[in-house]
């Protein structure tokens, strides 16, 4: 069964309007969790007055259905912003990304599938971290796409 | 300790005509197995944290009809979920507050799901699971 996370943290670092949103923090589209503070990087999580934008895409089920190899993951998308009408900024692009994608292949090789569709399943509203008070939203983005590679 | 439901729900439930009933008991069924299947992460003190607090809410229009939780108690209705039209069924399972960073991660927090996973794994078993319901109504 082929993992669709990496292939979504992509198509949503490279849309226009989520990269435009992020700026110059284009490439923080994380899977999993926030990047780490290193000696020579920051990371994503700072405190407040010097919050960046990142979003971090987490898996939350991957059903697949019975018999045909077709799979319907879901999952929680934060978006992490400079303030809430900014998370919500943020939020509208990527659920904009969602929905734009419509029926497409994804990946190469082995690991190329098809997804069939994928939309924004929750809608959002502004809240506060509760570690570091920065401003986020969670969406729910549900996909349809096949579990097996598909060739071209 | 645990309250009784309120009498609210049961007057409510006998306003309906028996098919919707039955049709909200089976979904109720449904939802509850949810809450019941979830596996919320523990923390010290084990047991007690807030995300064990699991609940169900089901209504047919704008009445609420079932509901209950792991604790007994009867959960209160979250703002956000709109209830409305007179023929609709509607049913939500969820955990109290802290439950939602587990399930969705924070700044700091990567994800650890427990109730998405619990709805994928149930749902496709819904007519099985609201069969014993519906029947025992409308026997």
């Amino acid at each position: 069964m082929i993992d669709l996370s990496g292939k979504i943290l992509i198509e949503i670092r490279d849309d226009a309007g989520v990269s435009a949103w992020l700026g110059a923090d284009a490439t923080r589209v994380r899977v999993q969790e926030a990047k780490p503070a290193t000696e020579t990087d920051e990371g994503d999580v700072r405190e407040s007055g010097s919050f960046v934008r990142f979003i971090v895409i987490s898996p939350l089920s991957t059903p697949r259905d019975r018999r045909v190899p077709i799979q319907r993951p879901t999952y929680a998308i934060n978006v992490f912003g400079l303030s809430p009408k900014d998370a919500m900024a943020g939020y509208v692009e990527v659920s904009d990304a969602l929905h734009r994608g419509g029926v497409r292949m994804v990946g190469s090789g082995a690991s190329r599938v098809g997804i069939w569709n994928s939309w924004d399943d929750s809608g959002a509203t502004p809240e506060a971290d509760p570690d570091t008070g920065q401003p986020f939203v969670t969406l729910v983005a549900s996909f349809i796409a096949t579990d097996q590679s598909v060739a071209s | 300790m645990a309250r009784k439901p309120s009498t609210r729900v049961v007057l409510n439930r006998a306003a309906l005509n028996t098919v919707d009933l039955a049709t909200a008991e089976g979904l109720e069924e449904v939802v509850r197995t949810v809450v019941e299947t979830a596996r919320p992460p523990d923390a010290p003190p084990y047991g007690q944290g807030l995300p064990a607090h699991g609940g169900w809410l089901v209504y047919a229009g704008a009445k609420k009809v079932g509901g209950g939780s792991l604790d007994g108690r009867q959960p209160k209705k979250p703002r956000g979920f709109r209830v409305q039209g007179s023929r609709t069924l509607q049913a939500i399972a969820g955990f109290s507050f802290p439950g939602r960073f587990q399930e969705s991660g924070t700044a700091k927090m990567a994800a650890n799901p427990f109730l998405t996973p619990a709805a994928s794994a149930t749902v496709p078993h819904a007519p099985s699971i609201m069969k014993p319901a519906v029947q025992r109504r409308l026997r």
